[in-house]
């Protein structure tokens, strides 16, 4: 398993949890409309790309034999391939989300400020989690191309 | 979709010059050993630059590392 596929891995653990976190954050504001508090509630972005960064420490503590090739035209293919499922997931999710809470708070419908950084830090997350997945399926289950 | 439709004889030529092990053939060839892996298994098609820095590794022609079959 190379740096790539490492850093990647350690995303997904931060996506995947940190989703959970907002599905519980939006189900007590949406369903129970209460308003979470602590590290589940209005403080969760920053320790999300707190988080997110902790990630990067796995690409710099990844050491490898300086003989080693690093990376080759085909981490270079499967980075490409991911950086396009990336931005076209960001051009899809940025739109969906200042849409959705039209429908579910009606036309005009209010929302509390500290949801916002919440809802964009969302955004985030699921694209992040199309690039790791992106990454993880190229080089694991690839067609001959590495697709 | 494409499909693959190259063909490989890097695993014979790698015992037949010295059992010579993918790491070995990834440092000659400037690669990771997972890209020899995956061209290995036929799932990675090379680049034509590659292709040639792999058969000038073993000393043979390209077409004789790589064959299409269409």
């Amino acid at each position: 398993m190379n740096r790539a596929q490492k850093t990647v891995l350690c995303n997904l653990v931060i996506v995947l949890l940190t989703l959970a976190m907002l599905a519980y954050v939006l189900f007590q504001f949406f369903v129970l409309k209460k308003i979470p508090e602590g590290l589940a509630g209005r403080f969760l972005p920053p320790v999300v790309l707190i988080l997110l960064g902790g990630s990067l420490l796995v690409w710099a503590l990844k050491r490898q034999s300086p003989r080693e090739v690093e990376t080759d035209e085909r981490d270079k293919l499967i980075a490409n391939r991911a950086a396009t499922a990336f931005l076209i997931s960001a051009w899809i999710v940025f739109p969906a989300i200042s849409v959705i809470p039209r429908f579910i708070l009606g036309d005009n419908g209010c929302i509390t400020a500290w949801l916002l950084p919440l809802i964009n830090v969302g955004a985030l997350i699921i694209i992040m989690m199309v690039y790791s997945i992106a990454i993880l399926i190229q080089y694991g289950w690839g067609d001959r191309n590495g697709k | 979709m494409e499909n693959n439709q190259l063909k490989n004889q890097i695993r014979r030529l790698r015992f037949e010059n010295g059992e010579m092990t993918q790491q070995q053939l990834a440092d000659k060839a400037g690669v990771t050993r997972q890209t020899i892996i995956a061209i290995e298994a036929g799932k990675y098609s090379p680049s034509l630059t590659l292709a040639f820095r792999i058969a000038r590794t073993f000393g043979v022609r390209v077409e004789d590392v790589f064959e299409y079959v269409g």
